[in-house]
């Protein structure tokens, strides 16, 4: 695979080679367990399976995404197959039991079922997705996860009203260019062969600057005082990452990055966010925001930023 | 309370009869339900937590909660996801299959059996192993497989069922 999308992150990618030779090996399937799942996969599956994290219910399986995808516990609910990467959104907005939260772009609800999981079913849980299919995708996964603390509106986040309800916990995992899911050749099906998405198009990052800003805005406006806004991506570019968190705060003084209360063991594998590219100077701060490469931690590649409101 | 926020909880009256219902032909205990709410949606009764639903605009969203009852009017039809969200609390109105059973009834084969002395008319939770696998359920006499089409669709033909423990 022709990887120089990436080269402009040479200056900032920790052993850039060792990045680039990651990104030709598959990641593995990941299990997300509502409960310990160790003993039932050593019955249904003859090959070995890893638990990465000892605090975390997640297992990374051998065998085809079909195999775990079919299984009666699978439509029962036990697991959700999702990468370990897309857990750390939720990890990082640590939900409570009987709170109110937001999930901006909720579809197909990996997140969205992972937050329910941590609310216990609890409180209030909305969750937004202004596509009709993947809004079908989203309820279908809520239904299977047994979530009931859940409404689903079709709405996109920037646009979004709620009268006069306001939310302890927002996540907002929006729309990106996406190159942190480029990991293997496999993972690029036709569409994402076009030109927006392996090689720099000026126009679409820049409308993808201009949603995320929108979304960014909107979801402040959402939280509470001392409300806590996690946005993620699963993209490398700064822009969208650091630039976008930067140019929030700026808009917002009410705001403050928080550090993220990450186990030791899971703050091993991350990276600190950046504080400067292409001479734009983004702060200190964003040194407490974290990014996850491939060859760090066999996932796809993320990044992850937790944010405070602290006055209206 | 809003117009349209009555029309959407159960009525207490209605609450109190559902609840008593599912004692009489589950086992499942009154207190089970109470940190619950019920929502009426003209697909059925779908399940909320107590107060939160009160929260939002109501009428807005395109779902709320999970659906735990299809139909109308009592007594509702148990859904495959009330078998799996109430497995714990059932008391009652379960059947034990054998491993053939339950794959045939997820299958939704015609010529389901269960060895069983039941014979009262209704929807059975039918598990294998102590764990819930579908619903079932027994009228004139005869079986039939109220899995859903589209969960049968999604499992494989050589299915076996190995549960959790």
């Amino acid at each position: 695979m022709d990887w120089s999308l990436f080269d402009r992150y040479r200056n900032f990618i920790p052993d850039f080679e060792g990045f680039l030779k990651s990104l030709e090996e598959p990641f593995p399937t990941g299990l997300r367990g509502t409960g310990d799942l160790g003993p039932w996969l050593e019955c249904v599956s003859d090959q070995a399976y890893k638990k990465p994290f000892e605090e975390l219910f997640f297992y990374e399986v051998e065998g085809e995404r079909k195999f775990w995808g079919g299984r009666l516990e699978h439509h029962h609910g036990h697991y959700f197959m999702q990468a370990f990467s897309s857990l750390l959104s939720v990890l990082a907005l640590s939900p409570d039991e009987n709170e109110t939260i937001l999930d901006m772009c909720a579809a197909p609800g990996g997140k969205t079922t992972h937050l329910a999981q941590m609310m216990k079913n609890t409180g209030l849980l909305i969750a937004l997705e202004p596509d009709l299919n993947r809004r079908r995708v989203l309820k279908a996964n809520l239904n299977r996860m047994l979530v009931a603390n859940c409404m689903v509106y079709a709405s996109k986040g920037q646009d979004i009203s709620l009268g006069s309800l306001r939310f302890d916990r927002i996540l907002l995992d929006g729309p990106c260019s996406s190159e942190g899911t480029f990991r293997h050749d496999t993972l690029l099906g036709k569409k994402r062969r076009k030109v927006n998405y392996l090689s720099y198009n000026k126009e679409f990052r820049e409308k993808l600057h201009r949603e995320q800003a929108a979304l960014l805005d909107h979801s402040v406006s959402l939280l509470k005082e001392n409300g806590i806004l996690v946005y993620s991506t699963c993209t490398y570019d700064p822009d969208e990452n650091e630039g976008a968190i930067s140019k929030l705060l700026k808009r917002h003084p009410n705001l403050v990055i928080e550090e993220i209360p990450f186990s030791q063991e899971i703050e091993d594998k991350l990276s600190q966010g950046i504080c400067e590219y292409e001479g734009q100077d983004f702060g200190a701060d964003l040194l407490k925001t974290r990014r996850v490469y491939p060859h760090k931690l066999n996932s796809i590649g993320f990044y992850v930023a937790r944010i405070r409101k602290l006055s209206s | 309370m809003s117009q349209e926020l009555e029309n959407s909880l159960l009525k207490e009256e209605d609450r109190a009869q559902l609840i008593h219902y599912l004692f009489d032909r589950y086992g499942i205990k009154e207190a089970f339900w109470d940190s619950w709410d019920f929502i009426k949606r003209k697909e059925g009764l779908w399940l909320f937590p107590r107060g939160s639903y009160e929260l939002s605009n109501q009428g807005a969203e395109e779902s709320a909660g999970l659906r735990l009852f299809s139909g109308t009017e009592f007594p509702y039809k148990v859904t495959h996801q009330f078998g799996l969200f109430c497995q714990e609390a059932v008391k009652k109105g379960t059947i034990d299959a054998d491993h053939e059973s339950a794959v045939k009834l997820l299958k939704r084969e015609v010529d389901l059996d269960f060895v069983t002395q039941e014979t009262r008319p209704g929807y059975y939770l039918i598990q294998y192993e102590g764990k819930f696998v579908g619903v079932a359920l027994l009228s004139r006499g005869k079986w039939t497989s109220q899995v859903p089409k589209s969960l049968k669709a999604q499992l494989p033909q050589n299915l076996s069922i190995r549960n959790l423990r």
